[in-house]
């Protein structure tokens, strides 16, 4: 008996010694299989990679974006401007990418604070008993009701032409981080909170009960243990699609406040503000708009497609 | 199910209470007034124009003041526009709303043909087409879509307007509907293929296969019906997401709405207007949700309230 079992266990794979995958390899071997997401991820990354470098290396940002030159305004694309000019002959090619950087912090930055926020709301009312649950669940759906771009617009409002440190035009500033781009990302982080929270609670609360939730409270392990180590890194897979789909929302977002003027402070080249100046210049200069557009759709393609990836490849119910 | 429609109409009520009382103090937090200019005003007639506007007293006078009108169904007047709130949203409600419910019939009418589409012929080249279309669409902005829309279709083709709105005049209308629409649409198109291909690997599918009913018509009475179940879901947020999201193709296509008097009175400290169309946004919000509820349970007979 015991000698048939084991040949049957050599059989069928599970010789001793033979490499488990875990869950998280299995998800990359399977995000590697899907091209779509593959390639979303590696325009990305070398999009970051771009960005980052036209704003270091005059090589590759050739002009300064704020840069005039009066003798070429209104240009299409040429051998010296790849982009073409704006109105102000300013180099659109700089300008697309220094809002690109612009649209990557605020994608980012938006959900980091929204995890931050997320997770400590849907995991103190999952955790936190009966009382905390209902006011925190009651507040995210007062949330939920509010309009969401009004909000944004508002909340936006509400923290534009503040002297605040940090967030606001006083000192100190984050490097590379202004306080109006701050400004616009926790207006929108206020707003977008709320589907994190909802998805960590419910999470938070089918992990509850568990067995090896159990298991670790029957060996003594601390709360404080079992909500960090255990439950939270089970949370993971969700939480990292949604926020790889709040990075495109985000994007939309100051893209939509940039432009209808509740967006960066000019001379900033939002990707938004850069559509909202095109646009008064459609039928003069196409390029002025056509370029920043596509910067926008490419940015959001890429992470719609790399999180449709990420979702079947951490679904568990997709697992062979 | 009338008590269900009852109790929820009464819950709606503090709902609406608390999205007025966090709008009243976020829009009295934005820095700087409503009349503020430029050029400074004489103090005298900033005081005239703060007694005339009901904005001399302390905040929670005046919050107090402001709810006790809201009872009564005064939104109050509008400082810039100087005429009640009311007077200003229901002049641009039409337009909106025509707007909004155009969208809404093409997304549903894309988004479902291409859903079932796609779904009956799955992984054929019109299932890529749809996947495509679909993808595409909920990932490019409405704006940036009006942007193309615009370049190739009204200044390349000349076939349509480059802005205004006149209800009836095609030449206005396709293009910021076909941009407003394509974001839901792309949505529904999702649903609609992901729930006919659970449907279609049914058993009494195949049973009716089995007993000889044309494709066409298994797909039409027997798939569609029960697949439609999880598009109906979303129906309302996408109702309500079209009627209160039109901001910029109302900016972009200078449609006169009342998307656009919000974004102008955000800028301008016009309160009146910024709370009006928020409780009215709050409410259409809510009560499209209270309809979606109520058409589940009438297409669903399991679910009962």
């Amino acid at each position: 008996m015991a000698i048939s079992n084991e040949a049957a266990i050599l059989e069928s794979g599970f010789a001793p010694g033979r490499k488990q995958i875990g869950l998280w390899s299995m998800a990359f071997q399977r995000l590697r299989k899907n091209r779509l997401a593959l390639a979303a991820g590696i325009i990305l990354a070398s999009v970051v990679v771009f960005a980052a470098l036209a704003g270091l290396v005059d090589a590759v940002g050739r002009y300064s974006p704020s840069e005039q030159q009066y003798s070429e305004i209104l240009t299409g694309p040429t051998s010296s401007h790849w982009f073409g000019t704006d109105n102000l002959g300013r180099d659109t090619w700089a300008r697309v990418w220094a809002g690109t950087r612009i649209s990557l912090k605020i994608g980012i930055g938006t959900q980091l604070v929204v995890l931050a926020i997320g997770i400590a709301v849907g995991a103190g009312a999952a955790l936190g008993g009966k009382a905390t649950d209902g006011v925190l669940m009651r507040f995210t759906d007062l949330m939920y009701a509010f309009p969401d771009l009004l909000a944004i617009i508002l909340m936006r409002a509400v923290l534009s032409q503040r002297d605040w440190p940090i967030i606001g035009t006083g000192d100190p500033q984050l490097p590379g981080m202004p306080g109006a781009l701050l400004q616009v990302v926790l207006a929108i982080s206020f707003v977008s909170w709320v589907t994190l929270a909802r998805l960590v609670r419910g999470q938070m609360l089918s992990l509850r009960d568990a067995e090896y939730v159990l298991a670790a409270q029957s060996m003594g392990a601390s709360t404080r243990r079992i909500v960090f180590s255990h439950m939270l890194p089970n949370t993971l897979g969700p939480v990292i699609v949604a926020v790889t789909f709040g990075v495109p929302t985000a994007i939309f977002a100051e893209a939509f406040l940039g432009f209808i003027g509740f967006g960066l402070p000019p001379p900033t080249a939002s990707l938004g503000t850069l559509v909202a100046e095109g646009q008064g210049y459609v039928r003069v200069n196409q390029w002025m708009i056509i370029f920043p557009s596509a910067a926008i759709a490419v940015l959001m393609l890429c992470f719609t497609f790399l999180g449709d990836g990420l979702r079947d490849a951490l679904d568990p119910r997709t697992r062979r | 199910m009338t008590a269900y429609i009852l109790r929820r109409l009464v819950v709606m009520a503090p709902l609406l209470w608390a999205i007025a009382t966090i709008t009243f103090f976020l829009m009295h937090a934005v820095p700087g007034g409503p009349f503020d200019n430029e050029k400074p005003l004489p103090p005298a007639t900033v005081e005239a124009l703060e007694r005339k506007y009901n904005l001399d007293g302390s905040l929670t006078d005046q919050y107090l003041s402001f709810l006790g009108n809201l009872l009564q169904g005064d939104l109050g007047l509008s400082f810039r526009q100087d005429r009640p709130v009311s007077d200003v949203i229901s002049e641009g409600l039409p337009e909106t709303v025509q707007l909004g419910l155009c969208a809404f019939a093409f997304a549903l009418l894309v988004g479902l043909s291409l859903g079932v589409l796609s779904g009956v012929k799955q992984n054929g080249p019109l299932d890529y087409i749809g996947v495509f279309v679909a993808t595409a669409g909920a990932a490019v902005p409405n704006f940036v879509l009006s942007v193309f829309l615009v370049l190739f279709f009204a200044l390349h083709l000349g076939w349509f307007d480059v802005i205004g709105w006149e209800f009836g005049n095609p030449r206005q209308m396709v293009l910021p509907i076909v941009a407003l629409g394509m974001y839901p649409a792309a949505f529904i198109a999702r649903i609609t293929r992901a729930s006919m291909l659970e449907v279609l690997r049914q058993d009494y599918i195949r049973t009716a296969r089995a007993k000889g009913v044309q494709e066409f018509s298994i797909v039409l009475h027997h798939a569609m019906r029960n697949a439609m179940v999880p598009v109906l879901t979303v129906l309302g947020p996408i109702l309500a997401g079209l009627i209160t999201g039109s901001f910029v193709i109302e900016q972009y296509f200078a449609i006169p709405g009342v998307g656009r008097a919000f974004v102008e009175a955000v800028g301008a400290r016009d309160y009146g207007i910024i709370m009006g169309m928020t409780l009215l946004y709050a409410t259409l919000i809510a009560v499209l949700n209270l309809a979606v509820d109520v058409s589940y349970a009438v297409a669903n007979p399991r679910i009962r309230y």
